[in-house]
């Protein structure tokens, strides 16, 4: 366990490296990050210039919703996205075999050996976000509400962290399928609102089958008092039990994989 | 012109095929265009209990399902096509060609047209007909000059985009210009909102930028809410654009390319 830390530590180590060659990239990362968040902000103002609530919610409570998108998306393009790109790359081209080759877990390697760190900006920027939004309404969580903001935080990495990895397992069947992540940001889109805005079948679907309600509506829900201890317990079981399923079906996928020769 | 005509003939076969050969990466990349359905749920919410400003819950079906059709048809790349040629070097072979690269870059913007005009042109008459609380104005004009206005939506996107991915010639991070462009196309151009709903100053604003003609102009002509002289106007603003951006277009490829040259391979 010890020894995967340290291996992670190396990796990140070696990307940041990487990066700071490309210094400019930083600035326009940060410029997108805020352009996109002031975007972001705007677009909700145009619904609220017609409308008190959006499915039941203030304005405010829908800009820490709007926060913990920014923040998930920085997160998955800094940590997931520069792993998928090479996957499916390396098995293209046939190279994975090196991966697997490798003595560590080549599930942990091919997931995590490389960050793109200045996406880190939208984190930033997502968090500057919630915390204006609760001062805004005078808002502040008693340690109950952090705590449980904090569980549905790790269920939120675990959930992010499977669909992706499934993403990744897809690549061995579909080669050269390099926009899989761009179909789930069309369904992540729908994250920017909180889950009571959908109705009927929708909403069933980005609770339970592609749970962006995970995401972002229910850890905002904890931060500001609104959260169904169920749906807490729902999440944790369902991080559980896509944690599980989406593992097995990478192992099933590395079994059958049969290289780019061949 | 009868040989350029053959030329793209040629070339948007050529492209067809070859958009066939990866049709799950092109199913994808259809799927991922459904954001107007995202922003559709969204006003679909708030319209439950009565109109919100002039759109009733029909309206916004109705709107958002042409936004859907218009930006389908008119889905451009070129900026990332022309980012990697330019970085990669592949320019050369295509600058080699015996006809301006821009033309090949169309042609295969028109097979994809092609495919998705068969796919959806059907779904959305199908629709129109089978729901009848989606509320359009499909008469004989409306229809003439909705095909018009939504050839001039691509032809505008075309070639601003166009015009952004030549600034790869002197940026390496170009490509930032296309996305900032693509956030105020989805703000300005209709896709976040009707344009009647956006908020003071942001709906004068966008009657001076292009960005209207782009998507909200044809999807606003087919529901019926303009006039034949706001029609008409439109069009004469749109053409005006055209030719703008067709001269930005003219320009960056002639000092691009003499750039691009100046590598010396």
């Amino acid at each position: 366990m010890f020894k995967y830390f340290k291996l992670l530590g190396i990796f990140w180590k070696f990307s940041v490296l990487r990066e700071l060659e490309y210094r400019a990239n930083f600035l326009t990362n940060a410029f997108m990050s805020v352009f996109w968040l002031f975007w972001g902000i705007i677009g909700t103002t145009i619904f609220f210039a017609h409308s008190d609530t959006l499915g039941g919610w203030t304005y405010e409570q829908v800009l820490v919703v709007l926060g913990l998108y920014t923040m998930f998306l920085g997160i998955m393009e800094a940590f997931f996205r520069p792993n998928i790109t090479e996957m499916i790359e390396q098995v293209r081209v046939g190279t994975f075999d090196f991966v697997l080759v490798k003595p560590v877990n080549a599930q942990f390697y091919a997931s995590f050996h490389s960050l793109t760190m200045w996406r880190l900006a939208d984190v930033v920027a997502g968090a500057g976000l919630i915390l204006y939004a609760l001062r805004a309404m005078g808002l502040t969580p008693t340690p109950m509400q952090w705590l449980a903001f904090a569980l549905l935080l790790a269920v939120a990495l675990i959930l992010v962290y499977c669909i992706w990895l499934g993403m990744m397992t897809m690549s061995f069947w579909f080669v050269k399928i390099d926009n899989f992540a761009e179909l789930f940001y069309a369904f992540y889109e729908t994250g920017r609102f909180p889950i009571s805005v959908y109705s009927g079948l929708l909403r069933a679907f980005l609770t339970f089958v592609i749970p962006i309600a995970f995401i972002t509506t229910f850890p905002a829900s904890a931060l500001m008092a609104l959260l169904d201890p169920m749906e807490l317990l729902i999440g944790l079981g369902l991080a559980f039990l896509l944690l599980g399923f989406t593992n097995r079906l990478w192992r099933f996928a590395v079994r059958s994989y049969a290289s780019a020769s061949s | 012109m009868r040989k350029l005509f053959v030329k793209y003939l040629v070339l948007t076969r050529r492209g067809i095929t070859v958009q066939l050969e990866y049709r799950m990466a092109m199913a994808i990349w259809i799927l991922s265009a459904s954001f107007p359905l995202v922003m559709m749920a969204v006003w679909l919410s708030l319209a439950q209990n009565g109109p919100v400003g002039d759109f009733s819950a029909g309206d916004f079906v109705g709107y958002y399902l042409l936004s859907f059709y218009v930006r389908q048809m008119t889905a451009v790349w070129v900026a990332w096509e022309l980012d990697y040629d330019i970085r990669h070097g592949d320019l050369n072979t295509k600058l080699l060609h015996p006809l301006q690269p821009i033309h090949e870059y169309i042609s295969f913007n028109l097979a994809d047209k092609a495919i998705r005009g068969i796919l959806f042109t059907p779904v959305v008459i199908a629709l129109a007909l089978l729901l009848p609380q989606i509320q359009i104005a499909p008469t004989p004009s409306n229809l003439v000059f909705f095909v018009l206005a939504l050839t001039g939506a691509w032809i505008l996107r075309y070639l601003a985009q166009f015009s952004l991915g030549m600034f790869t010639f002197w940026f390496s991070q170009a490509l930032v210009l296309t996305d900032v462009f693509w956030m105020l196309y989805l703000l300005f151009g209709g896709s976040v909102a009707p344009l009647e709903l956006l908020p003071e100053p942001l709906q004068t604003i966008a009657f001076y930028l292009p960005f209207r003609f782009m998507l909200s102009f044809p999807v606003e002509i087919l529901m019926g809410r303009l006039t034949t002289p706001e029609i008409l106007n439109g069009m004469i603003i749109s053409a005006l654009w055209c030719l703008g951006l067709f001269g930005a277009y003219r320009l960056l490829w002639a000092r691009g390319i003499r750039h691009f040259g100046a590598f010396g391979a």
